[in-house]
């Protein structure tokens, strides 16, 4: 199994990189994995991650300066159709839009916007930041992803993803009122969370992507 | 429920994790890579790495013990120490950081705050604050800031400082108090307290922790979103579950 986690260089993907293969060797899983930015080795991939941090519209701007990587990614998702996960701006970055600091567009997979996290509570503090625990509302996902039932992950963020079509929402968190944590539909999955950033929690997480037959 | 972060610091001096009383006098506490994967074994919430010494020595921070560091741990990773622009923020991001702290450069240069969000977004600029109270009457919190690891006296009053550097970009704050690091007295609640309830960015407090008591009360008298500690970590005089199960006890959100 091939498993390629995008570098369009939006950050460190070594955590990343060893998170999976930690997961893998741990659980003796056979994983080819791959951190690239050639276009043509993601047409070879079982599953796909996408990660992203920082600033939705610098990682969208370094995304599409890779040529052929946006359609390459598209043809993934829509065309091979195999499994993909996106994590935090990642995740975002499935969105038709975002408006963080200046209004840009996604890669659409995901019927939904990007948007400042405005609580209810005065005394809530932005960004999220922290130990947080979730909410699976989609209990197709639980024999799958089991790992999404219950417990705390880690979030950092200031801008939620919200979905126009509540199918769309796997799992929530509670900050202030609920927020997007898990999107999905079919075979890409998006979190909020950072699984890398999340110890024993995140392993399962990635252990269960692994083994995700969408 | 968002849970309140347990923080293991360390600070490092030439590659070793040092820790001293009053921002002096260093006692050696071993490897980095080391003490990175015992706080990770124990379920620390986060881990922050200081290079104590780059600012006033005038040099980068040490990019490849920071890198071995987040190799061997998997939670979030705050590094700071003599990051002086944009590019040592990439360097140290693509070493494996998810925040970096800044101190003198922010207070010299407030630009680098908004250039380091706009580049990488508030979550991953935090602005580290250590403050000594003051009796100055221009200094109307009474708390200065100092900068260069508690040498140098700038003037600027903690609060007034703390809100400028959330305005400007910074996505969390690292407060630290000079009278109390090292002390084992306490957190300086009045200091924590004052910045916490007057900006909108998460908290983090140092400086001070001796008894588990000083836990509960740094996050429910001090409102902090997370608590900072040092040498009762790694001298081994608490577990980290330890101080999570007496904050549960406390009826405390913690991570267990």
């Amino acid at each position: 199994m091939k498993v390629i986690i995008v570098n369009y260089n939006s950050g460190n993907l070594a955590s990343l990189y060893n998170s999976f293969f930690r997961v893998a060797t741990d659980r003796k899983i056979k994983i080819n994995l791959l951190i690239s930015n050639n276009p043509k080795e993601i047409e070879k991939a079982d599953r796909l991650v996408l990660p992203g941090v920082g600033d939705f519209s610098n990682c969208k701007n370094q995304l599409i300066k890779i040529k052929g990587m946006e359609q390459a990614v598209y043809d993934f998702v829509n065309i091979k159709q195999r499994p993909f996960l996106g994590i935090c701006i990642g995740m975002q970055l499935m969105a038709k839009k975002s408006f963080e600091r200046i209004e840009t567009k996604g890669l659409g997979f995901i019927d939904s916007e990007v948007k400042k996290i405005l609580p209810d509570s005065k005394i809530i503090k932005i960004p999220h930041i922290g130990w947080n625990n979730i909410k699976l509302v989609d209990n197709s996902y639980k024999k799958s992803f089991n790992s999404l039932v219950e417990g705390d992950y880690y979030f950092v963020h200031s801008y939620e993803m919200v979905c126009s079509r509540s199918e769309d929402i796997v799992a929530t968190v509670n900050y202030g009122k609920d927020i997007v944590a898990v999107a999905g539909r079919e075979n890409i999955l998006g979190v909020q969370f950072h699984p890398e950033k999340s110890q024993k929690k995140g392993q399962k997480f990635i252990n269960d992507f692994l083994s995700w037959n969408p | 429920m968002l849970k309140l972060r347990i923080i293991p610091c360390l600070d490092v001096k030439n590659g070793r994790v040092v820790k001293g009383i009053n921002f002096i006098d260093l006692i050696d506490a071993g490897s980095p890579v080391e003490q990175a994967k015992i706080y990770d074994q124990q379920g620390a919430d986060e881990l922050c790495f200081l290079d104590i010494t780059a600012s006033v020595e005038n040099r980068g921070i040490l990019l490849d013990i920071v890198n071995k560091t987040a190799n061997n741990c998997f939670m979030p990773l705050t590094v700071g120490g003599g990051v002086k622009n944009v590019e040592d923020i990439r360097k140290l991001l693509f070493a494996g950081a998810d925040k970096i702290s800044i101190n003198s450069s922010a207070i010299s240069n407030p630009d680098l705050i908004i250039e380091g969000a706009n580049n990488f977004g508030s979550q991953c600029i935090v602005v580290a604050i250590d403050a000594k109270a003051t009796k100055n009457s221009r200094i109307k919190s009474g708390y200065e800031v100092f900068s260069h690891g508690g040498r140098v006296s700038t003037g600027l009053d903690a609060l007034e400082w703390a809100k400028r550097a959330v305005k400007l970009g910074a996505g969390e704050l690292l407060i630290t108090s000079m009278d109390r690091d090292g002390t084992k007295k306490g957190f300086d609640l009045p200091l924590t307290k004052k910045i916490s309830s007057n900006v909108t960015v998460p908290i983090i407090a140092s400086g001070g922790v001796g008894e588990l008591k000083d836990f509960v009360e740094g996050f429910k008298l001090g409102g902090a979103s997370g608590l900072l500690a040092a040498s009762v970590f790694h001298f081994g005089k608490y577990k980290i579950n330890e101080v999570k199960e007496k904050l549960k006890r406390a009826g405390l959100p913690a991570r267990i």
